[in-house]
């Protein structure tokens, strides 16, 4: 029953239903893991992202709920939140700093990060600009123009009203299109 | 898949004016941004399916082995743990400081305000330390195998027994101090609002909400607290004033039979209203 609802199979795979558990994985696999890795820009810790965020989904003890799309894009934008809060990745931006490497992630200088772009190609200025929002700005411009999702559904999904959405993506296309000029990726 | 139309790189409803041939030109910037492949699938399927099983075996087991009275003492035991000790000892103070406040305060509005925002203090009180410290913990309350309203409950529980004997015991006091009160009559006058307010919140918060959880408690106390206000100033025909008002409150709680039935209704209310909530709580959970 390849046409069954999200919300369905995951009441199945609650029950323990494995063939549930592989449609469902073969549905959300990839748009996960997009998200994912728009939001870190780090192959292997997206995948491991992505295994948690489904074991995530198979622990949860509580109510299914009503829109098993949001909550899975809830629990997978919390563990990108929490992993930006982790102790190991603030030691890993203290380390970069401590170095003073110039291609560091955090970089706020226009010249270091026009250099820096400026080497890169297509891809990785996308990449790399999406890199300098915020996270909350990020995770926005990625629901919205990447997962296609609507701002009422990215609003359940950031915990902010629809308001706050808008004015989120409003600011990050404003922001990524002066970072993207600057390296000459856009006129 | 990268499903990016022109016209929802316009952004809704800001500040910029610019034309959509701009816009347009990010978005094709946007689409530049081509992705490695996902996982493979069926991988991450066999390192999953395991758990997805275990989770059958552990439900099947559960049934089995757990009845739902020994489930919830584990449950509150468990809280009851998390519990510190300056969380009793404020908990102590804060009772006590009501009752000298009433018993000593013979003059001034103190006592009155204290009567009637006692329980807003209090579920200002459990809101706060109960709060989530942040969305990590408000995620792992949400995938806990308990759920949030179970926590309530489990939590509310010690605090309601705790409170309750320290309350019994500073009322004793108050009775052997004032030899006129009549300490079943305070303690009824007492207990039947708080359990039937309790129950109500409880049972508004699963029927329609936290929302209304919040809300309906809320509104009802306010209500009560203008009614007897009200009924306060219309039988002292005008000489009513303020800082007679917690005395009031207390000769009324000792006297009136119209109180004592009042707070009756209300227990009676609050234990039907209890059982309704438990009876909707396991419909919802499929038990």
């Amino acid at each position: 029953m390849d046409n069954e609802t999200d919300e369905a199979l995951y009441r199945r795979v609650l029950s323990g239903d494995t063939a549930a558990f592989v449609q469902l994985v073969t549905r959300y696999n990839p748009p996960l893991f997009r998200f994912l890795y728009r939001q870190t820009a780090n192959y292997p810790l997206a995948e491991d992202l992505l295994q948690e965020t489904f074991i995530r989904l198979i622990v949860y003890q509580g109510q299914p709920p009503d829109c098993f799309r949001a909550w899975a894009y809830t629990l997978a934008s919390n563990l990108v939140r929490d992993h930006f809060r982790s102790a190991p990745h603030r030691h890993e931006v203290e380390l970069i700093e401590d170095e003073s490497l110039e291609q560091s992630v955090s970089a706020t200088s226009v010249h270091e990060l026009d250099d820096r772009l400026a080497m890169a190609d297509s891809r990785a200025q996308v990449e790399h600009a999406l890199q300098q929002l915020t996270p909350d700005h990020r995770e926005a411009l990625i629901l919205r123009f990447y997962q296609d999702l609507p701002i009422d559904e990215i609003a359940t999904i950031s915990g902010v009203p629809p308001g706050t959405v808008k004015s989120r993506l409003s600011y990050a296309l404003k922001r990524l299109r002066g970072l993207l000029v600057r390296v000459g990726a856009l006129e | 898949m990268t499903n990016i139309e022109n016209q929802k790189m316009m952004p809704e409803g800001s500040d910029l004016d610019d034309s959509a041939a701009q816009w347009a030109g990010l978005a094709d910037a946007l689409q530049n941004y081509d992705m490695p492949p996902a996982p493979d699938t069926q991988a991450l399927i066999a390192r999953l399916t395991p758990l997805v099983k275990a989770r059958q075996s552990t439900r099947q087991r559960a049934r089995l082995t757990t009845t739902w009275h020994t489930r919830w003492l584990t449950l509150i035991r468990t809280q009851g743990m998390i519990f510190e000790s300056s969380f009793w000892i404020a908990s102590l103070l804060v009772l006590g400081i009501g009752v000298v406040v009433g018993l000593y305060s013979d003059v001034g509005t103190l006592p009155t305000l204290f009567t009637c925002f006692a329980p807003l203090l209090g579920a200002a009180g459990v809101t706060y330390a109960f709060r989530p410290a942040t969305e990590g913990l408000r995620e792992l309350e949400r995938i806990s195998p308990i759920r949030p309203l179970e926590l309530l409950y489990s939590r509310m529980i010690p605090i309601l027994i705790c409170d309750g004997i320290i309350t019994l015991v500073l009322l004793t006091l108050v009775s052997t101090r004032t030899p006129d009160i009549t300490l079943w009559r305070l303690l009824l006058a007492w207990i039947g609002p708080l359990l039937g307010l309790t129950a109500l919140a409880l049972y508004s918060a699963i029927r329609w909400g936290n929302i209304a959880g919040v809300a309906v408690p809320l509104v009802l106390w306010v209500a009560f607290v203008l009614f007897g206000w009200q009924q306060a100033a219309r039988r002292s025909a005008g000489t009513f004033d303020l800082t007679e008002g917690a005395r009031w409150w207390w000769m009324q709680a000792n006297n009136s039979n119209w109180v004592l039935v009042g707070s009756g209704l209300l227990l009676i209310g609050g234990l039907i209203l209890s059982w309704e909530t438990q009876r909707l709580f396991a419909q919802a959970k499929g038990d």
